[in-house]
């Protein structure tokens, strides 16, 4: 009995030691965001007053609501793009037998293994070549040949999985290859298609390597880069309090979008148990 | 009119041949079934009917028209499958409705047939549900209702009650028959079942290897089957086979000598005997067989009795009355001369003269 408190207890700070690792960056964002002048170099733990000047700052002094926008445009497309692309290629990838089928999906992922750094030069070349240069839609290419190895390795997964029976089923009842992806398989990876749509979402959202060299102008700029270059007054007065309501205002609409859809992302995870 | 007629018709995967030149004709509103051991390539014929395999050579007509080279929709069959195969993510209705969605048929002569169509099934309460909410019998009719629903030429069934539990096989293949009887629609139907298969079907088809051993009504097969490949397929217990050598109508080997009607035939044979022809010698009748009782299992309303002969040969016979003879003990056996069966060397029938 009091063994098994003794692991319960155990356990609850196990979990709370874990929380609070996780959590406590964002936390002492979230303070600091809300102090003003030299009370952000004072360490304090607690919330001391609630000052949203560093807020309004952050989106007066620089068009820090364009760059928002900025992102969330260039995120969403690239979840658009990487998902069309990615379940047309998984129906290829797996359900179609074709020779050199396991060569290309191992040379798909190998992409994926470059790192950025490594093909940064090559592709600003790509960039300007196609005169996409300081262009948000030069960032969605970028991005897309970053997301998609992962979708579609994802997808093909769980495409794969899928009972073949289901597909000669729909086949009989003369559906078209792309009936059966959209009315058919497209359904049945919901799951899948949120939990890859969430990853490459934050992949695109985060992103700064690309976004810093492939942009010149303050208008063009993804959230990321913006934050990195908030600039105070001289050239040595870094403007914390700025940059921590920056950090918290890039975070919420991650943490909104991953608690709409907690149930479905859930769901993705045991996904492959059931059975049609 | 939609009789199905095959030509030639072979698949090969790689160097393997699954189906071999196979000729075969299914007249209109026939129910038949392909039976065969598993790897026989019933499944794979009735697929490649469907259009769901490619027809490597040879022909498939279906209603008259040359189907070989359709894809599966425009055949003009339907199929139930044996894991179901229902669409998870719609609803009963929707899962009927599918077919003749993708039709693009009218909505209300969607709905007036889907509706029909769940009230001959009784599966009319339903229709809102979900394919995971219901159990295997139900999944099976609605499988059965998206097949009916398209109107379709041919009904193709592959092992449709393989997942169902004893007692809701039997109900639902009493089912299918009645629903065939009611639509009387050219059905092909693959099974591994002979009981299934014998109590179906309208002509019945052994396949064995990618070949057909025999076509013919149940009863046909099962009392005059042509190859000894059928004869050891089909009934339960198997038939009995005794090596024999046959000489001026008489079949002798180690374990006795029987009399058979077989005038012309010389040489070595096989000697079949299905386990309800063979009977324990009682009173003055002497027996043909000899041997030893090795085992005898009690199913209630029959006991088989287990033999070795004296040859080596295991036997098995029915016994229904008295009492059994007790392992270990030597028992006479006698056979219902005029039902024997007699295979030659190559394992085919000799015909009686």
């Amino acid at each position: 009995m009091i063994r098994r408190h003794l692991r319960r207890s155990a356990f609850f700070v196990l979990v709370a030691g874990l929380f609070a690792w996780l959590v406590f960056p964002l936390y002492y964002a979230f303070v600091t965001s809300l102090r003003s002048g030299s009370a952000i170099f004072r360490v304090s733990w607690l919330p001391d007053g609630a000052d949203f000047s560093n807020y309004v700052r952050v989106f007066t002094e620089q068009p820090f609501g364009r760059n928002l926008l900025n992102s969330f445009l260039v995120a969403t497309a690239v979840v658009a793009i990487s998902l069309l692309l990615g379940v047309t290629a998984a129906f290829a990838l797996g359900r179609v037998k074709f020779r050199g089928r396991g060569t290309l999906l191992v040379s798909i992922l190998a992409v994926s293994m470059f790192p950025q750094v490594a093909v940064l030069s090559g592709l600003f070349e790509v960039i300007r070549t196609l005169r996409l240069y300081d262009n948000l839609i030069g960032l969605v290419l970028a991005y897309t040949l970053f997301t998609l190895p992962f979708t579609v390795w994802v997808l093909t997964t769980f495409m794969r999985d899928l009972p073949q029976e289901i597909e000669e089923a729909a086949i009989l009842d003369g559906a078209t290859p792309w009936q059966l992806v959209t009315r058919v398989f497209l359904p049945l990876l919901g799951p899948a298609l949120v939990t890859t749509g969430l990853l490459a979402f934050i992949v695109a959202w985060n992103e700064f390597l690309f976004a810093l060299t492939f942009t010149l102008s303050d208008r063009q700029r993804t959230v990321p880069v913006a934050i990195a270059l908030i600039s105070g007054g001289s050239q040595h007065e870094l403007p914390w309090g700025n940059i921590m309501a920056a950090c918290v205002v890039v975070t919420v609409p991650l943490i909104v979008l991953v608690l709409i859809f907690q149930r479905r992302l859930v769901a993705g995870l045991t996904a492959g148990a059931v059975k049609g | 009119m939609a009789e199905v007629k095959l030509e030639g018709v072979t698949k090969s995967f790689g160097r393997t041949k699954v189906i071999e030149g196979l000729d075969l004709e299914i007249a209109d509103g026939e129910l038949v079934v392909f039976v065969g051991p598993s790897g026989c390539g019933k499944s794979t014929l009735l697929r490649m009917i469907a259009g769901l395999e490619d027809t490597t050579a040879g022909e498939i007509y279906i209603g008259g028209r040359r189907v070989t080279d359709e894809a599966p929709a425009r055949r003009g069959v339907s199929m139930v499958f044996q894991s179901y195969a229902l669409y998870p993510h719609m609803k009963v209705y929707k899962n009927i409705a599918f077919g003749l969605t993708l039709a693009k048929t009218a909505k209300e002569t969607i709905d007036e047939r889907v509706r029909r169509i769940a009230r001959l099934l009784q599966i009319a309460d339903l229709l809102d549900r979900y394919p995971r909410e219901l159990s295997g019998g139900q999944r099976q009719r609605v499988a059965i209702a998206r097949a009916i629903v398209r109107e379709p030429k041919v009904f193709l069934f592959d092992e449709p009650l393989s997942n169902l539990d004893a007692a809701l096989r039997a109900q639902t293949r009493l089912e299918i028959a009645r629903l065939h009887r009611d639509l009387k629609a050219t059905s092909i139907y693959v099974t591994h079942d002979q009981v299934e298969a014998m109590t179906l079907a309208d002509r019945m088809v052994v396949l064995n290897r990618g070949k057909v051993e025999q076509v013919g009504p149940p009863g046909e097969l099962y009392h005059r089957p042509q190859t000894l490949f059928v004869a050891g397929f089909l009934g339960s217990p198997r038939m009995n086979f005794l090596k024999v050598d046959v000489a001026d109508a008489v079949a002798t080997s180690a374990a006795g000598a029987v009399p058979v009607d077989v005038k012309t035939f010389t040489g070595p044979a096989t000697l079949g005997i299905r386990p309800e022809d063979l009977h324990l010698a009682q009173g003055g009748t002497s027996p043909t067989i000899r041997g030893e009782a090795t085992l005898v299992e009690d199913l209630g309303e029959t006991r088989i009795v287990h033999v070795q002969a004296a040859d080596g040969t295991d036997l098995a016979f029915h016994h229904r009355e008295g009492e059994p003879p007790r392992p270990g003990t030597t028992v006479g056996l006698v056979v219902t001369s005029n039902r024997l069966h007699l295979f030659d060397a190559d394992g085919l029938r000799v015909p009686n003269t």
